[in-house]
């Protein structure tokens, strides 16, 4: 009976004219929210966020370089099930909507290793080091960058989802490994400092943390919405055209 | 005012959030210009469609 729910509410979400239908009335507020959070979290952790006392000003780069690191994880997990999904229920919207995040989530993963640099040379005295997370990190951003060049280099929009769909599978195991590899592995990052038993963030600097994630969380939201009608649209202009090809 | 603020680390702070207001806004700019232009394709092919 569960089963059969959860296969009506997959199927119900997966109408790309519902989806339109809907993500047309949630775009404007999710995009009004994303940028009210983000005005406010990057101000409050650039401007009004104390200062620690052994990172001193550079821990300003936290409120950045946290919140992309912890989504492009988060939006490579959210593709890995939308290709599943394509490739198990085969369902319209599975292929746009992984599609899409890579756009998002490659953005988000190269803003992750370019301020974490940014924060590694006053903190560690380097740019950049071969150690486990950040080296994790880097094959992620590359796993993106293959990801949407599969994408772009096959005509066939059904094979080109197929390929990659079975590579964002495979590329998932890459996720745990970044995750646990600050704890696997004596690396030169520290471990995760938020955890879901606790954090060992000063609350002070928690809360525009946690105001950045959401905001983080939002804009993609946002722009995951905008980029899906986008991709909607092109496939219904150049549907005719191609159907008479 | 944010010289003195950041000090020393202003180098490394500001480029961080001036990259990340501009990823952001590049994001931004790039998927609502393909919206704007698909939508409006789409919209003139539904346009002939009914028409025809």
């Amino acid at each position: 009976m569960k089963q059969k729910a959860k296969g009506a509410m997959i199927s119900y979400l997966a109408n790309p004219q519902r989806f339109m239908r809907i993500s047309e009335l949630v775009l404007p507020f999710v995009a009004m929210i994303a940028t009210l959070l983000l005005v406010i979290g990057l101000t409050w952790g650039f401007v009004f966020s104390p200062e620690d006392a052994t990172q001193h000003q550079s821990v300003r780069i936290m409120y950045v370089h946290v919140p992309a690191s912890m989504w492009s994880l988060s939006i490579y997990a959210f593709m890995a099930v939308a290709s599943l999904i394509s490739v198990v229920w085969r369902h319209a919207l599975a292929d746009v909507a992984a599609r899409c995040a890579a756009q998002i989530g490659v953005a988000y993963a190269g803003l992750c290793l370019v301020t974490g640099s940014l924060w590694g040379a006053p903190t560690w005295g380097t740019w950049w080091a071969w150690d486990a997370r950040l080296t994790s990190m880097l094959l992620l951003f590359i796993t993106y960058v293959g990801y949407l060049a599969l994408w772009s280099t096959i005509e066939d929009e059904v094979k080109a989802a197929r390929l990659a769909a079975i590579l964002c599978m495979a590329g998932a195991i890459n996720l745990p490994i970044i995750h646990f590899s600050a704890e696997w592995w004596n690396t030169l990052h520290q471990p995760s400092s938020l955890r879901l038993s606790g954090s060992t963030v000063h609350p002070a600097m928690l809360r525009p943390l946690l105001m950045c994630i959401t905001a983080y969380g939002f804009v993609f939201l946002a722009l995951l919405l905008a980029a899906m009608r986008a991709d909607i649209y092109r496939r219904r202009a150049l549907a005719p055209s191609r159907s008479r090809a | 005012m944010t010289d003195s603020l950041l000090g020393k680390y202003a180098i490394f702070v500001i480029p961080a959030y001036v990259l990340t207001i501009m990823v952001f806004a590049g994001l931004t700019l790039l998927i609502g210009r393909r919206l704007r232009h698909w939508s409006k394709l789409a919209k003139k092919r539904e346009a002939v469609k009914d028409l025809q």
